[in-house]
């Protein structure tokens, strides 16, 4: 050990100051009820209370800004949860990364002196099985959603493929190069080696009843177009191996429909060129491109020509489906419904070649590779980047949500409750599905429609049914993005980058209630607020003009510069104090603070105070004046 | 400041490995975080929150392997957060009194804590876990979150760094 090494650790020593902990038990005990408290109330309530003049609600969790998911490792995203990928940097080897689909939160989940590969959740999104590439082993690894608790769970001699969690994860099969097919048994720690007697070519795939598994088998190399491979599917059961096409070509990745009764797979054309080759040897011509063929009666339709690389992606409703076609250099990342494949629901053309693709577990979105970047793109519409310059990425994984939501139905009103605040007795689903793309948006005072008050079925991760939620579903300043309110103030999933939201009361269903909402975030700094009046289960909107409210995501706080959040004073309804500041490194480092307090009056949230200040920042942390009060202190009149 | 009396409710099961931590570990974790970056008013208050966090996990039957790199990892993590720290530092303010005496740096110390202060936080942090805590190359990737490849690199600029500012022209070697 060097004497610069030793001068280091002295130094440390005489400048660490170690606290005394023997004092503090309860301090934590006292910490540890609150987080139960916060818990609690966070699942028990996605709503907001409407308060106006009349009841004071609940004010508890809306004035906490809540740091929970911001500053834990690994904890999961909104609905649709994490973006997980394989990235492969200069420096490192492959690692596993996980980003929130807005682009937040990019963090590394997995990352060792091997190659970390072929990222897939677990059913129930709070797993993540991967696989470990060392030089001349592999070794199939899990890990928990928060990174912790990494378990090696199988090793083999060679290369593995892609594994396949079983539909209720008590199961995984796994392929290995060699052309061994395992079943692993988690729980018990033990895997049966299946005897196919053909080689193996990729990663196999679950039937939803878990019975079967599918797979694309035969020779690894075929030399003629007469040697090739064929799709299998493995009765796990009763041991039986079943050829399921009969195919000249390639048939690669196959992917069971959510509703088992179709395989998809890719007819890769074993030449070069895609599709030049197609247009070579005629569209009729059946080898080439996305296929679907029937289980039971094995006819098999080839859905699009174009299809070059696989594997396809099915969305979670199994009515459309995502694949890869295109001219090299560039791929085409296409999306068509299934049953009107001629007429694909969006094109985007892709630098490189093979992307990985990944639908949202609500079916609303894909993510996919694109040369060293991620975009994610609502199916219709353009994509956004979420990530870039990363290095050459790998597969792409979605998160699915343990918790599905009923999601409301924007349109027409169901009839007003007669109790709006009792709970409904066996629960209140709302009819038909959510479609972002169909709200009405009506250009009024903000270009901001009517909002709703919805009381979906919400389930708990053990499928337990909630009751008494209320949501408040409004048409956001984009157009594109109905909110869900919630005591944290999260958007649902949308488009990237989609912009906080800050509300000052809870709905308890009170007529007549207020709630505030602003508006804000990366893009858009200088949002308006809109304030929701409870008329029944409709919320009358009027937008509140003139706010000048800034508000930033804290969990996307720089190094340095700007930040700010926002709450409400001491809890009071329609009002919204921001706390603003830059971070300055020049000369002597401070922040320079600006606190505005608003209150709404009518359609304008009113500026009603307002102080500025600066913050030294030395060695020894942050020192605020004394002058600058509590923010939490309540709004001056 | 008013005083209250808190009941701990019953006895949990873990409660012994979190007063085991108090007693062992927390002393250097809270002054871990502290060195990282920030005052000791918002470690204590991020390390603290961290044990409340991995006690209330481990109540529900969530398995934490190793609570000190656990409860370290999500203090660093709290502790990043900037407004979480102006928080933190009020309310300790609100329980001491007006007027917070900072602590002196000891003088022979004060080289080092000026090199320290034009450290990136990472590069800090990798070097308190490093020659602070103990932490070998693995167990600091594991509580940073990155690979050892990083670690180690940003072992090695760290000290170059620190090297340059102390004016030191040992070897440019990372220790083991």
């Amino acid at each position: 050990m060097s004497g610069l090494d030793d001068r280091i650790r002295e130094g440390l020593e005489r400048l660490a100051r170690p606290a005394d902990g023997s004092d503090i038990i309860e301090d934590v005990a006292r910490r540890r009820r609150r987080l139960r408290v916060v818990r609690r109330a966070r699942t028990a309530t996605l709503a907001l209370a409407v308060v106006a003049g009349s009841a004071a609600g609940v004010w508890g969790l809306s004035r906490a800004f809540d740091f929970d998911r911001q500053t834990q490792p690994g904890v999961s995203g909104g609905r649709n949860g994490l973006i997980a990928f394989s990235a492969k940097t200069e420096e490192n080897d492959w690692d596993i990364l996980v980003v929130n689909p807005d682009g937040s939160g990019l963090r590394p989940l997995v990352a060792g002196p091997h190659g970390e590969i072929h990222p897939v959740w677990s059913p129930d999104g709070k797993r993540l099985a991967y696989i470990t590439q060392r030089e001349r082993t592999a070794s199939l690894q899990i890990v928990e959603a928060d990174g912790s608790d990494r378990d090696k769970v199988f090793g083999a001699p060679g290369p593995l493929f892609r594994p396949a969690w079983s539909p209720d994860g008590s199961r995984i099969a796994i392929a290995s190069a060699s052309g061994q097919l395992l079943i692993l048994e988690l729980a018990r720690s033990t895997y049966i080696a299946q005897s196919l007697g053909i080689p193996i070519l990729g990663a196999p795939a679950w039937s939803p009843d878990a019975n079967h598994l599918a797979f694309a088998g035969g020779q690894e190399e075929p030399m003629s177009y007469e040697e090739q491979a064929q799709i299998y599917t493995w009765d796990v059961e009763r041991r039986k191996l079943m050829r399921v096409t009969d195919m000249t070509g390639a048939p690669t990745d196959p992917v069971w429909s959510p509703d088992g009764s179709r395989i998809a797979f890719i007819n890769e054309w074993v030449g070069e060129g895609c599709p030049s080759m197609a247009s070579e040897l005629g569209p009729d011509d059946p080898f080439f491109g996305l296929h679907v063929v029937d289980v039971q009666t094995q006819v098999t339709t080839r859905l699009i020509a174009r299809a070059c690389h696989g594997p396809p992606a099915w969305s979670p409703d199994a009515s459309r489906v995502a694949l890869v076609g295109g001219e090299e250099p560039a791929s085409v990342v296409i999306v068509m419904d299934v049953d009107s494949p001629e007429d694909p629901l969006m094109g985007i053309k892709v630098e490189g070649e093979a992307p990985s693709i990944a639908w949202s577990p609500d079916g609303r979105l894909i993510a996919f590779s694109a040369g060293d970047s991620i975009r994610v793109a609502p199916i219709g519409r353009s994509a956004s980047e979420i990530v870039s310059g990363i290095g050459t990425l790998g597969d792409i994984a979605w998160q699915p949500v343990t918790a599905p939501v009923a999601g409301p139905t924007v349109g027409a009103p169901t009839s007003p409750s007669a109790d709006p605040i009792g709970c409904p007795t066996d629960g209140d689903p709302l009819p038909g599905s959510y479609r972002p793309s169909d709200p009405q948006i009506e250009e009024d005072a903000g270009g901001l429609g009517e909002g709703r008050l919805a009381r979906p079925r919400i389930y708990e991760d053990d499928a337990r049914p909630l009751r008494c939620r209320y949501l408040l579903v409004v048409p956001a300043p984009d157009g594109d993005i109905l909110y869900s309110a919630v005591p944290e103030a999260r958007w649902l999933p949308g488009l990237p980058g989609a912009p906080t939201v800050l509300m000052s009361a809870e709905i308890d269903g009170q007529p007549g209630q207020e709630v505030v909402v602003a508006f804000g975030g990366p893009g858009h700094p200088h949002r308006t607020g809109v304030v929701f009046t409870l008329e029944g289960e409709r919320l009358r909107a009027m937008r509140v003009a003139g706010a000048r409210v800034s508000i930033y995501p804290t969990a996307a706080v720089p190094l340095s510069g700007e930040f700010a959040v926002g709450i409400d004073c001491a809890g009071e309804p329609g009002t919204i104090v921001t706390t603003s500041g830059a971070f300055a490194s020049g000369g002597d480092l401070h922040y320079d603070i600006t606190r505005t307090f608003h209150r709404a009056r009518g359609t304008v949230f009113e500026e009603i105070d307002r102080e500025t200040f600066t913050v030294d920042v030395g060695t020894e942390g942050e020192r605020w004046p004394e002058t600058a009060d509590d923010p939490f202190r309540s709004c001056p009149r | 400041m008013p005083s209250c009396v808190v009941r701990v409710e019953g006895a949990s099961a873990n409660e012994p490995k979190i007063r085991a931590f108090l007693e062992e570990e927390y002393p250097r974790v809270v002054a871990t975080v502290a060195l990282a970056g920030g005052s000791r008013a918002s470690a204590e208050d991020a390390v603290q929150e961290a044990l409340a966090r991995a006690w209330e996990r481990s109540e529900r039957g969530e398995r934490i392997d190793s609570l000190g790199a656990w409860v370290t990892t999500v203090a660093l993590n709290l502790s990043r957060s900037r407004w979480r720290r102006v928080m933190a530092e009020r309310r300790a303010r609100a329980r001491l009194g007006p007027a917070t005496p900072q602590h002196p740096v000891p003088e022979d110390a004060l080289d080092l804590d000026r090199a320290l202060a034009r450290l990136s936080r990472r590069q800090r942090e990798a070097v308190v876990l490093r020659y602070y805590l103990g932490e070998d190359v693995a167990g600091i990737a594991r509580i940073l979150g990155v690979s050892d490849g990083t670690v180690k690199t940003t072992l090695h600029r760290a000290r170059k760094a620190l090297a340059e500012a102390l004016d030191d022209r040992e070897d440019d070697r990372v220790g083991t």
